[in-house]
């Protein structure tokens, strides 16, 4: 059995990265975080990967219940989709708007979106992408560069307004 | 920046940090635990509140279960208030559920002196209602003892949904599942919220079906002694039960 501080370690490392993969899925994205890490407390020892472990479990959940045909109501899921997929931990750092950017995500296919979602705020490599999508990696990385094509088309940077005083 | 550049568009969209997710990293451990059957638990970090002292994981009984009481919307104040995973919102989000908890007869200070004299243990009733209700530190003896209760006595539930599940069969079946459904009249909690604080070695302490309770003086044996209880909370299963059913 996993130790409760190895899975306390993860979770920190891991959660909030998991929870916009899942957003990037769609519904009931923090449910299939914390169904992700039961299957994860569950098992006897570490995976290899446990954020590729945790990725792939997440998605054959998704997949699941999707065919399980468990719908949540309609109100819920769009809670759900409306609920803020980032925050400014610092404002004058952030260059893109954050309701943008999800905006923008939203209009992607669910495979660019995932691509796009690992790669950049899961840090996973596409190595990773790849074995949780049954890809290979060239061609997930092929789908990064044309989601990517497509966000920059898109998104607009935020010009920081320059205080009195500060120089450049 | 140049924005048209691959290397410049990561840079910028990875400005952007993930909203986190509102468990923090104890919950989860607790919740992932629970489910796991894991008997060994982290020590518990502890919350204080009103006098008293609440394990998050009172906490998190308390949100839950009172809110699968009440009928009211576990998601929203979970997620709403105490999903920042700041502590003092989920306090302040357990208190908000709690002060939902239909009012019931005042109970005089000399009436309380004299019920819980022997037994207070961190329970006290104040006689004004609406303040009391926001300022009930529920000792894990009696959140032992309504967990308890609430599980394994299906007879004190009044409202019975079609799609409900006993509670019984609930607990039965090993950890809840997704899809369980399960609700608690507020009769329940009114039972027990009102009545005399159950003491170790009473069987009568009310007229009700209250189990008997371990010795809680070793908080760990109180942790095992719950290890049926399963990480519900983010299931929503809890607020479904009303949308789904009419």
């Amino acid at each position: 059995m996993i130790d409760a501080n190895q899975l306390a370690s993860l979770w920190e490392q891991h959660a909030d990265r998991l929870l916009l993969v899942a957003r990037a899925w769609g519904e009931y994205s923090e449910d299939a975080v914390q169904e992700a890490f039961i299957a994860l407390a569950l098992q006897h020892s570490l995976p290899q990967d446990p954020l590729a472990w945790l990725v792939r479990t997440m998605r054959n959940q998704f997949l699941q219940w999707h065919r399980a045909g468990q719908r949540r109501t309609k109100r819920e899921r769009q809670t759900a989709l409306n609920r803020d997929w980032f925050y400014s931990a610092d404002e004058s750092k952030t260059q893109v708007d954050a309701n943008e950017v999800t905006q923008c995500l939203q209009e992607l296919t669910r495979e660019d979106r995932e691509v796009i979602v690992m790669h950049l705020w899961a840090n996973m490599t596409f190595r990773q992408i790849a074995d949780v999508t049954d890809e290979s990696p060239s061609t997930s990385h092929r789908r990064y560069l044309r989601s990517l094509a497509q966000l920059k088309n898109k998104v607009d940077p935020i010009s920081h307004p320059v205080q009195k005083g500060m120089s450049l | 920046m140049n924005p048209n550049s691959d290397e410049s568009l990561e840079a910028m969209l990875r400005t952007l940090t993930p909203q986190p997710h509102p468990m923090n990293s104890l919950d989860a451990v607790y919740a992932c635990g629970f489910a796991a059957g894991q008997q060994s638990l982290p020590q518990r970090a502890t919350a204080p509140m009103l006098g008293t002292t609440w394990s998050l994981r009172d906490c998190i009984r308390i949100a839950a279960t009172v809110t699968a009481i009440l009928g009211t919307g576990l998601s929203g104040y979970w997620m709403g208030r105490a999903g920042q995973g700041r502590e003092r919102d989920r306090v302040a989000a357990v208190t908000d559920v709690i002060s939902q908890v239909p009012t019931a007869p005042a109970i005089t200070p000399a009436e309380e002196s004299n019920q819980h004299a022997d037994t207070r243990q961190g329970f006290s009733v104040h006689n004004n209602p609406n303040e009391h209700l926001a300022t009930i530190p529920l000792h894990h003896e009696w959140w032992n003892a309504l967990v308890n209760y609430w599980l394994l006595d299906d007879s004190v539930s009044s409202t019975q949904s079609p799609n409900q599940t006993s509670r019984k069969a609930i607990l039965q079946s090993g950890p809840l599942k997704r899809e369980s459904v399960f609700f608690v009249s507020s009769r329940d909690i009114e039972n027990f919220v009102y009545s005399k604080p159950p003491t170790r070695d009473s069987t009568n302490t009310s007229n009700h079906a209250v189990p008997s309770l371990p010795d809680l003086s070793d908080h760990d044996r109180e942790l095992n002694s719950s290890s049926h209880w399963t990480p519900f909370l983010y299931r929503r299963n809890t607020i479904r039960w009303d949308e789904e059913i009419q």
